[in-house]
């Protein structure tokens, strides 16, 4: 009985999971994210440095015409920071919390490629303990002997955490 | 018009045409003219109209027998339907997009859509409305007209759209209004109900009208039979005669029906036109679109039998024909004629439809007067003539109401005109009777004034989002275009031609985005009338005398920024009112008259939009709020405050010094609500007040999406914008100005004086005292308050216009920093907060 239902979450982790990810190199790891939260692409620029802001928060960068903030992901994962890098990008993201959706880009070392996760290939993200957070990541996917960590982006980048930490550097 | 329709009408008129009345073929003509001249239609078509066109021509003229005339005119429609229904088959005509009317008349779908699109539209009018009840409660003379005219505009509209009981509501109090058994108080219930109905109906849900009588005066009431005032019975006409009932002939149903649609529509456009002929009475377009309305109405109905109808019509059809030709002058006095022969058509047709079963209907009892009236309307033109109270006066009118000439000048003058004295009046008067130029030429002023009101401008409706998106879009293309600009190929290209052509792009760019930013800025006056009406009750309420000015209604703030002022505001007058303002006798007694004021203004200064409240009251007791704020806790008895921090203190959430709480105010929520309003918009509140003189309210606001100067700087790596208006003077300076304070941080000598000093590389280093060798320029800049601090940057770039953007939602604000701009290389600098900056150098 109990095994029976452990199978049914399983499935439907992979079921609700499955599907296209962008994937990303960042350090040594790669990972995945949701392709419709991915809005675009784009090249290293020069970025716009904005005080009393979180270290994480790298600047603002210009959309074609719109500002929008810019995330340094190795800062806010606390991996050692590097320089850029020919291949250094910038993938600009949708973020929804409650409300309101916000476009925000986040530096990474490399884009890989898109991939089409199958269910089977998608599993629960291992416990780590209870009192390491692993929240911000939707599950693993295991591609060719390797596995990627599909991020949960609205919670890697929650809008609520910048804004308190802003308000308390206020 | 629809081709549809034009030939529909045409061939529904064409049995009518016999050889004694050749109009009705006119009629047909011209509908088949319509068609000829539609540039919109294929070629062939138009060729086949125009020829019909030439054969009724033939037989007007005589020039072929009226029975072979008419049956080759016959079959030459018959075909020329053919070829449109073919054409419409493989849809190479576009229909118009005409959805009132279509053959059937309205499907109830259409109606239920027209309705919600009529309630939502209505706020406008509604606002205007309000404005002249006021206006009418102050007897200004163009109120009650101005008044009756937007009723009927309504009455109209709940004709068309099927609301019988709010027509017959609105009719009512158009006649109460005649007869003065309505005041303002009633009228402004109405207004509010109204405006209930709308939204109700905008929002699908059924409306309830209110009973007429809820909004007469009350010492009145009995002197108006409710009941007997249907539409029907005019209270404003002598002859009121009982209704009669008249048998209605026997027609096709299903004709009858058309009939009732069609002659609805005709109603209500020649109405909407009756509102545009009044206010430029020679136009002959209108006069020929409502004389062709009244003759098609008359046509079809002579058709059907129904003699009333074909009576009314043809006498209506008579008087404008007059005008048509130029024998009468269309008065104001003629145009009421017209709405109200023309509610007593709609009346009939009502009726006709409601008897269609019985196959009998009554006639109202207004319609032998109206035939009486419109027999001859010369009459009307004459009582009339010189006190006309249109919105429209005539120079001479507006002389002798002046008293600049008395009656005989004036009737002699006109009398000149009369026997073939070409001059026109001013200057009949002038020269002959020596009236000064200059009231001549003021009264002209009026004149041409009043003119230029009555032209409304046209608007139309779109979404907000669809126009963020235009404004976004302009200004990604301006970006790209100072890009373009600025790339060195073009830069330091030998070609002529291809910078002159940049040069024009660019001119033709910004005027694109000033018109972008100024699509979405909305005048104040809307919110502005929202106030009178609420001071006006207030004072009502606590019987106090008050005078509410406005000033500056006509300044433009952001549409967004409109909309959320509205609560601080209510609350900021009403506590002037309840608070501020002291009772008459109170007034009397301090040797301040009886009569309280209090000012809205509404400004721009200082790229920055500003909005007063001001009230002659007994001003903020200073100390009765510093006591408060010790029992509260919140500063200790000897501790020294400035005026401005007292006044803060009515802010807090719960804080007031009322010591009864009524149901206006006192609870303390209110300041503390028009704060946080304020705040958001990133705007900000100063009080000033003296005791027993009255106190001032300073709202200021940003024009967001505004466009600033701004002074472009450049600290380390990074550049930064200061608006140029907060910017008081520059200095260069070397370490030898500098001095330091201490527990005080760094400040610079300036003429005498020291002012606290900031390095703006501190902002992004978060060590403001340490300065090094680069900097070499101080600005002096100031914040609302007055403060003065100097800025330490390295280098001055230049000046220059930046659009403000802000930084994108996932920041939220970031203190010190407004927003960023994007330079013409396409990167971000971000715009400094001058008051935020201040306010750090002061340390607070």
């Amino acid at each position: 009985m109990r095994e029976e239902s452990t199978a049914i979450i399983e499935k439907t982790i992979g079921e609700r999971l499955a599907g296209k990810y962008l994937t990303f190199r960042l350090a040594d790891e790669e990972y995945g994210l949701e392709i419709l939260k991915v809005q675009e692409i784009i090249r290293m620029q020069a970025v716009t440095r904005v005080p009393r802001t979180p270290d994480y928060v790298r600047g603002v960068i210009n959309l074609r015409g719109k500002v929008i903030p810019v995330v340094e992901l190795r800062k806010k994962f606390s991996f050692m920071p590097c320089e850029d890098t020919e291949k250094t990008c910038i993938i600009v993201v949708q973020i929804s919390s409650s409300d309101l959706s916000v476009v925000m880009g986040i530096i990474i070392d490399e884009v890989r490629e898109v991939l089409d996760i199958a269910s089977e290939n998608i599993e629960e993200t291992p416990s780590f303990g209870a009192s390491i957070n692993t929240d911000f990541i939707l599950g693993m996917g295991k591609m060719n002997g390797d596995v990627k960590i599909l991020l949960d982006i609205d919670k890697v980048l929650s809008i609520k955490e910048i804004n308190d930490i802003q308000s308390i550097a206020k | 018009m629809n081709v549809r329709e034009c030939l529909n009408r045409a061939l529904a008129h064409l049995p009518m045409v016999n050889c004694q009345d050749l109009s009705i073929l006119a009629g047909v003509i011209s509908d088949l003219e319509n068609i000829a001249s539609n540039g919109l239609l294929p070629e062939s078509l138009r060729k086949q109209a125009s020829r019909i066109c030439k054969l009724g021509e033939n037989i007007i003229l005589n020039e072929s027998a009226f029975e072979s005339g008419m049956k080759k005119f016959n079959q030459s429609i018959t075909m020329l339907e053919k070829t449109l229904y073919e054409l419409e088959q493989t849809s190479q005509i576009v229909q118009g997009n005409n959805e009132i009317s279509n053959d059937s008349g309205l499907s109830s779908n259409d109606l239920n859509e027209l309705r919600v699109k009529f309630a939502s539209q209505q706020k406008p009018l509604l606002d205007d409305f309000e404005a002249y009840i006021l206006d009418f409660e102050k007897n200004a003379p163009s109120a009650p007209d101005a008044i009756k005219r937007i009723l009927h505009t309504w009455k109209g509209e709940f004709g068309v759209l099927d609301f019988p009981k709010m027509s017959c509501l609105v009719h009512n109090i158009e006649d109460a209004i005649e007869n003065g058994t309505i005041n303002a108080d009633g009228l402004l219930k109405l207004k509010d109900h109204l405006a209930d109905s709308f939204h109700k109906m905008a929002s699908g849900l059924p409306v309830i009208p209110a009973s007429t009588r809820l909004f007469y005066n009350t010492d009145t009431t009995d002197s108006v039979d409710y009941k007997s005032s249907e539409p029907g019975t005019k209270t404003g006409y002598q002859q009121v005669q009982p209704s009669q009932t008249v048998q209605l002939p026997e027609n096709d149903l299903s004709l009858v029906h058309d009939f009732i649609q069609e002659s609805r529509d005709h109603i209500h456009s020649a109405e909407t036109l009756m509102l545009d002929l009044e206010s430029d009475p020679t136009n002959t377009e209108f006069i020929n679109s409502i004389f062709r309305s009244f003759h098609t109405i008359k046509g079809v109905s002579g058709f059907l039998g129904i003699g009333e109808v074909t009576e009314l019509a043809h006498s209506l059809e008579n008087v404008i024909d007059q005008a048509r030709k130029n024998i009468l002058i269309i008065k104001p006095a003629h145009i009421d004629l017209f709405l109200h022969s023309m509610d007593c058509l709609k009346e009939i047709i009502s009726n006709i439809e409601a008897g269609c079963e019985t196959n009998s209907f009554t006639i109202p009892a207004s319609y032998s007067s109206i035939m009486e009236k419109l027999s001859v309307p010369e009459i009307i033109e004459l009582q009339y003539d010189i006190t006309t109270s249109g919105p429209h006066k005539k120079l001479g009118t507006l002389l002798y109401e002046k008293g600049e000439i008395d009656n005989v000048q004036l009737s002699e003058a006109l009398r000149k005109q009369d026997s073939g004295d070409l001059r026109k009046i001013g200057k009949i008067l002038i020269e002959d009777n020596g009236v000064p130029v200059r009231s001549v030429a003021k009264a002209i002023a009026v004149q041409t004034q009043s003119r230029i009101t009555r032209n409304v401008e046209e608007t139309i409706r779109v979404p907000v989002s669809r126009l963020d998106q235009l404004i976004d879009a302009i200004g990604e293309a301006m970006i790209s275009q100072s890009m373009v600009t600025a790339d060195p190929a073009v830069k330091f290209s030998d070609s002529q031609t291809l910078l002159t052509k940049i040069s024009q792009t660019n001119l033709i760019m910004r005027q694109i985005q000033e018109l972008s930013m100024s699509l979405r800025m909305v005048s104040v006056k809307a919110t502005f009338q929202k106030m009178a009406r609420l001071v006006r009750d207030l004072s009502k309420k606590h019987t106090k005398e008050i005078e509410f000015i406005t000033e500056g209604e006509d300044t433009e703030i952001d549409k967004s920024v409109v909309e959320n002022i509205g609560d601080p505001l209510i609350h900021m007058i009403r506590n002037s009112v309840d608070h501020g303002i002291e009772m008459a006798t109170d007034r009397e007694a301090a040797h301040k008259s009886r009569i309280a004021k209090i000012h809205l203004r509404a400004y721009h200064k200082a790229g920055n939009v500003f909005i007063e409240i001001q009230d002659d009251g007994r001003g903020i007791d200073k100390d009765a709020i510093f006591e408060k704020a010790v029992s509260k806790g919140l500063c200790k008895p000897d501790e020294k405050l400035t005026e401005n921090e007292i006044y803060q203190f009515i802010f807090l959430p719960g804080f007031s010094t009322a010591k009864v709480i009524t149901d206006v105010s006192g609870r303390g929520v209110g300041m503390d609500v028009v704060k946080r309003n304020i705040e958001s918009l990133r705007g900000s509140v100063e009080i000033s007040s003296e005791k027993g003189k009255g106190t001032t309210f300073t709202i200021r606001l940003p024009l967001t999406l505004a466009i600033i100067d701004g002074m472009v700087v450049k600290v380390d790596a990074e550049t930064c914008i200061i608006p140029t208006l907060s910017i008081i003077e520059t200095i260069s300076t070397s370490h030898k100005h500098i001095e330091t304070v201490l527990d005080k941080g760094n400040m610079i000598k300036v003429r005498g004086n020291l002012i606290p000093l900031l390095h703006l590389s501190g902002l992004f280093n978060n060590n403001h005292s340490k300065l090094n060798d680069k900097a070499k320029v101080t600005l002096i800049i100031e914040d609302m308050l007055g403060r003065k601090a100097g800025l330490l940057v390295d280098e001055i770039i230049g000046q220059q216009q930046v659009v403000i953007k802000n930084l994108g939602n996932g920041l939220g604000e970031v203190p010190g920093i407004s927003g960023g701009a994007i330079m013409s290389d396409g990167s971000v600098s971000l715009i400094i907060d001058v008051s935020n900056i201040v306010r750090t150098a002061f340390g607070n």
